[in-house]
């Protein structure tokens, strides 16, 4: 057997052996090969060391109320979120939220069609002017003239406003 | 699932709003109906206050400003029906092109200066044409008894001045 270092495969052979995973035959030409090359001996006793101590190794107990007290705790750390201490009052986000999306949609448009309560914007309405009177009036004379809706005998078409 | 809802919600609270107009406008009389709320000017200076009135007034030299509030005066005299009729008209007026507004008043300065018989046979006519569609006035007007009874000139005047009365 040549060297499994050398080989793609080697270093899968020699996890194989620590593992005991390998075939009878395997073993054997390994065994045959870890006499005679330093390199692989080195690295197949570390490899059953890491066996060793797995082995040994004793896993924590998990006590009975791990899980519900892993629960609550994930609970209270939502709870406890820094956005969520800022409010004063625990206020339901989810359903609450559309609504406040809507509000603000609907007081930004009215603002923007509005722009009257917004800043106070002056508009200047031309001020009625005098001579707008009399034209008013000269107009409203030559309609008089018509009367039609009026009873002819009542409404007195020729007399000038 | 909710929130998108309520996003589309919004878009569509935001769309009607927008169509909505910024400042609506009184929408503009339509010629077949005045507004029993016109805005003439006369009216304008009626809402005014007195100081403001008499301010407005003290720009006229002596003269024309007591002819004016006399005008005024007299007008505001007359009954209130006749009052909103003028107003009516004069809306109506005012609602024209500026080049028909001048037509219509060269022709009432006609009509004024036809002679009265004639004058009330074209108050007439414009009476009976008041409750007819402008269809209907438009046929009467080329009926052969309209153009037997009034002469060109007069079939003008009442053509021009049919675009101020009201349909009833």
């Amino acid at each position: 057997m040549g060297c499994p270092i050398e080989d793609d495969k080697g270093d899968e052979l020699i996890l194989a052996y620590g593992a005991n995973t390998l075939t009878p035959q395997q073993h054997i030409d390994i065994e045959l090969h870890l006499g005679t090359c330093a390199n692989c001996r080195e690295r197949a006793e570390a490899q059953r060391a890491v066996w060793t101590a797995l082995d040994t190794w004793q896993p924590t107990e998990v006590t009975p109320d791990f899980d519900e007290r892993l629960f609550r705790r994930i609970a209270n750390e939502g709870q406890n979120a820094w956005w969520r201490q800022l409010s004063p009052v625990n206020w339901p986000w989810r359903s609450t939220l559309p609504v406040a999306v809507a509000c603000s949609a609907l007081i930004a448009a009215f603002l923007l069609k509005n722009p009257a309560l917004g800043p106070e914007v002056q508009t200047h309405q031309p001020k009625l002017q005098i001579e707008q009177v009399e034209h008013a009036l000269d107009d409203m004379d030559m309609l008089k003239q018509l009367s039609i809706e009026s009873a002819p005998d009542k409404a007195n078409p020729s007399e000038k406003i | 699932m909710r929130l998108s809802w309520s996003v589309v919600a919004s878009a569509v609270l935001l769309m009607f709003v927008a169509s909505v107009p910024a400042n609506p406008k009184p929408a503009k009389q339509h010629a077949e109906k005045p507004s029993k709320n016109s805005k003439t000017p006369i009216d304008e200076f009626m809402r005014m206050s007195p100081e403001e009135r008499q301010k407005a007034l003290n720009r006229l030299p002596p003269e024309q400003r007591s002819r004016l509030q006399e005008r005024l005066r007299r007008f505001n005299q007359l009954p209130s029906e006749q009052q909103q009729t003028l107003r009516n008209m004069y809306d109506r007026l005012n609602q024209l092109p500026p080049q028909r507004q001048q037509a219509v008043r060269r022709s009432m300065n006609q009509f004024s200066k036809q002679t009265p018989d004639r004058r009330q046979a074209m108050r007439q006519e414009l009476r009976g044409m008041a409750p007819l569609e402008p269809q209907d006035r438009e046929a009467r007007m080329a009926s052969p008894e309209f153009r037997e009874k009034f002469s060109e000139k007069e079939q003008g005047i009442i053509r021009d001045m049919a675009d101020l009365v009201p349909p009833r």
